[in-house]
Order: C-alpha cells, then structure tokens, then sequence
C-alpha cells in the first residue's frame, strides 16, 4: 500500500469528502403526497370564490391550516432552502399566486369567473413546479445502488 | 499493486469522472433549454388571452394585473425550480462519482 502516497489518499479523500456531501434534500413521499393532495384542496377551495367568501371562510381556514402544516414540515427538512422559497412565492398573501388569491377574495367578497379560471391555471403551474423538484429529487435507496 | 497500476487507477477515475460531468451538463442544458422555450410560448398564449379578455370586458383592469404580475411570480418560481432541479443533478453526479471511484479502487485492488 505505500504506492498510495499520503497526498494521493488526501486528494481520494477530499473528492470522497466531497461527492458524500449532499446539496439539496433527497425526496420525501410525505411532501410529494401532500403537495399534490393540496393542490387539489386548493384548486376546489378557488373555484368556490365566484360565491360569498363569508360562506366558505371555514373551508378557506383548514386549506391554509393544512398549507401551513406542510410549510412548517418542509421548513424543518435540512437543505431544503428552495422548495422553501417556492413555497413562500405560492403563499404569499400579498402576492399574486394562492395566497394573494385568498386575500383578495377576503377583501372583495366575490370574484369573477373567468379571473377565477385564469388564476387556478398559475397556481396549478405553481403546485407543478413543486411537486416536479420533489419527484426529482435523489430517492435514498438510489444511493446506495 | 505497483506505482504504475496506481496510476493507471487515478487516469481510469480521472476519465471515468470527466465522463460522468459531460453527460450530467449535456442533458441538463437541453431539458433546461426546452423548458425556457415551453415556458416563453405558453406565457404568449396567456397574455394575449387575458389582453383579449380585458378588452371585451371579461376581465377588470385589477383582474388583469394581478394575472400578470401572478406571471411573473411563476417565473420566479420557476427559475427556482430550475435552480433546485440544477443541485439534483450535481447530487446524482457527486453519486455516480463515488460509484465510479469505489468501483474503479475495487477493480485495481
């Protein structure tokens, strides 16, 4: 073994260092599930927007229960900055995906059909963009093999 | 296990790696191509659609703005994506690295 020479082995062991390193969290099926079931809830919870949102608040409050549940987890998944800041981009109530969606039919009771349709085409794309870096991302068991 | 097979085991790992990192980029730059041209034609689509909706009066002014401006927050999402779609696949290269390194080592011992 003396061919391998302490600067060879340092160098072999600083690439091994490195490749061992993850850069972004592997796949998790809880999110994947979640996202998925969510974007249903809420493209459901968007359509009823043409009606009283004082009719539907309780409805409008488990889908934002619900939203926060999964930011809070997706919050706590180390190297997981991006799928955080997507997430962030879709929430924002002062923002003009989900969140800004559910603020201004808060404000403004009712909103128009066709708005309504054009709006759920971007949040789907949205819960897509999620859900597509979720699936993804390296499985644990594709380590090992 | 001699100096010279050591060195034949560092410029199988050295190819064998710079292999990996050109097949890694190449594919990752056209799905990344493809996806930017989808994104550019499908944005066209809307906004000509929503311009046409607010000139016959389907949408409102307040209505219109927020769909462009809900435009451009999926843009930013989606080079977001993009950006965690581009750390994956250095992951999936470091992984096919350490493959190739352990079964390079393996192979010469």
């Amino acid at each position: 073994m003396k061919v391998f020479t302490k600067g060879r082995l340092q160098i072999l062991l600083i690439i091994l260092i490195f490749v061992g390193c993850s850069t972004i969290s592997r796949f998790s099926q809880y999110a994947y599930i979640q996202t998925t079931s969510l974007k249903v809830d809420a493209l459901s919870i968007m359509d009823l927007a043409k009606d009283a949102y004082s009719g539907h608040q309780n409805s409008v409050f488990e889908l934002q229960t619900n939203l926060q549940k999964l930011y809070e987890y997706e919050r706590n998944r180390p190297k997981n900055e991006i799928t955080i800041k997507l997430w962030d981009k879709l929430l924002d109530p002062k923002g003009h995906l989900l969140g800004g969606f559910l603020t201004r039919w808060q404000l403004e009771e009712k909103l128009n059909e066709v708005f309504i349709s054009e709006v759920k085409k971007l949040v789907s794309e949205a819960f897509d963009l999620i859900a597509g870096l979720e699936s993804n991302k390296i499985k644990s068991k594709e380590i090992s093999e | 296990m001699n100096n010279e097979d050591v060195q034949d085991l560092f410029n199988t790992i050295k190819d064998d790696v710079s292999g990996i990192i050109m097949s890694t980029f190449k594919n990752f730059r056209k799905e990344a191509n493809d996806d930017v041209s989808n994104l550019l034609d499908n944005m066209q689509g809307k906004v000509e659609l929503w311009t046409q909706q607010l000139a016959n009066g389907k949408l409102s002014r307040k209505d219109f703005e927020f769909l462009v401006l809900g435009q451009k927050d999926l843009i930013k999402m989606n080079a977001l994506q993009k950006a965690g779609m581009a750390a994956i696949r250095i992951d999936e290269l470091k992984s096919n690295i350490l493959n190739s390194i352990t079964k390079s080592v393996l192979n010469f011992l």
